[in-house]
């Protein structure tokens, strides 16, 4: 389905939202990271690439810096029908989520 | 913060075949990363990833377009074949074989169809990249790597003879020079599809 969103995209769109909504490829990673979620530089390229190509992110070049060999950053940000997607997703896992005992109070 | 470079070989195979036009900003993040202190284990491991990644979503996306860009290289390959294939044997009969007791000849017999191949393979490779221009890469590798089975399978089924009488270590004395031309068409196919010279150029946006 071309709407739906996989765990990855669902992931990285979130991590995106969560840094302010503009961010490159390196906080994406280190968030992850810090969240037990390993996804290698690459892989996000490419999930923001597939996400970028159905208009639910766009993409701006940045400044290159030093300690970057001089090579430029790629901003991302989600855009309003990303977000609208994000959300829809959310509430339906909400909606599903709730009332289940599995998912109450705790990690077993 | 450290301040050497990333691993050379690796940042140089990145540039070549890594999913331009998000290379740069990839080659960026990963030098920005090694600085703060990762290991050239995960520099190298990050650039395998990103190569086999960038490759399998052009392959995904232009699957119809890679397809149609191989076969139409190997219909190249078998018209020239059909064209050139006895006009090489007799040229190397009569060259190459020569007089009657000469030394042994495999060598030259290997670097003769060699020589005669060479354009073709060039051909085959630039055949397949201006065919895929939106998947260059998997295309000339996808050629490259059909060739070099089929030239070795070819190879393996017209030495059975040799293999069934002899022991491995003799067989392989005896058929790697007609091995040796395969691996160095191989890299004429690479070369003819502009992936070790200029300036790769590949996509994976849309």
């Amino acid at each position: 389905m071309a709407d739906s969103l996989t765990n990855s995209e669902l992931l990285v769109m979130s991590t995106v939202l969560h840094l302010n909504n503009h961010t490159y490829g390196v906080p994406i990673v280190h968030e992850l990271e810090r969240n037990r979620r390993r996804m290698s530089v690459a892989t996000v390229y490419v999930v923001l690439a597939r996400l970028e190509a159905r208009g639910l992110v766009a993409s701006a070049i940045g400044e290159a810096t030093s300690e970057r060999g001089g090579k430029a950053k790629r901003y991302f940000r989600v855009t309003a029908k990303g977000v609208r997607q994000v959300r829809t997703l959310q509430q339906t896992l909400v909606q599903l989520w709730r009332g289940v005992p599995q998912l109450q109070g705790g990690t077993s | 913060m450290r301040t050497s470079r990333p691993p050379v070989i690796a940042e140089w195979i990145l540039h070549r075949f890594g999913p331009m036009p998000e290379t740069e900003a990839i080659a960026g993040d990963l030098i920005e990363q090694y600085q703060q202190g990762r290991s050239r284990w995960w520099y190298w491991r990050e650039v395998v990833v990103a190569i086999f990644r960038g490759t399998w979503f052009e392959v995904r996306q232009d699957s119809g377009l890679l397809l149609i860009a191989i076969a139409m290289s190997w219909i190249l390959n078998l018209a020239w074949h059909s064209v050139i294939t006895p006009f090489e044997n007799s040229l190397i009969d009569r060259y190459v074989f020569g007089p009657p007791g000469s030394p042994d000849i495999r060598l030259s017999t290997a670097f003769a169809t060699f020589l005669i191949e060479a354009p073709l393979a060039i051909a085959t490779g630039w055949t397949a990249a201006r065919l895929a221009r939106r998947c260059r890469i998997p295309a000339v590798f996808g050629m490259a790597g059909s060739l070099l089975v089929v030239g070795a399978w070819n190879v393996w089924k017209n030495t059975q003879i040799a293999w069934a009488a002899d022991s491995l270590g003799r067989y392989f004395t005896f058929v790697w020079p007609f091995l040796l031309p395969i691996p160095l068409l191989t890299v004429l196919v690479l070369f003819g599809g502009g992936l070790l010279t200029g300036s790769p150029k590949r996509s994976i946006r849309t």
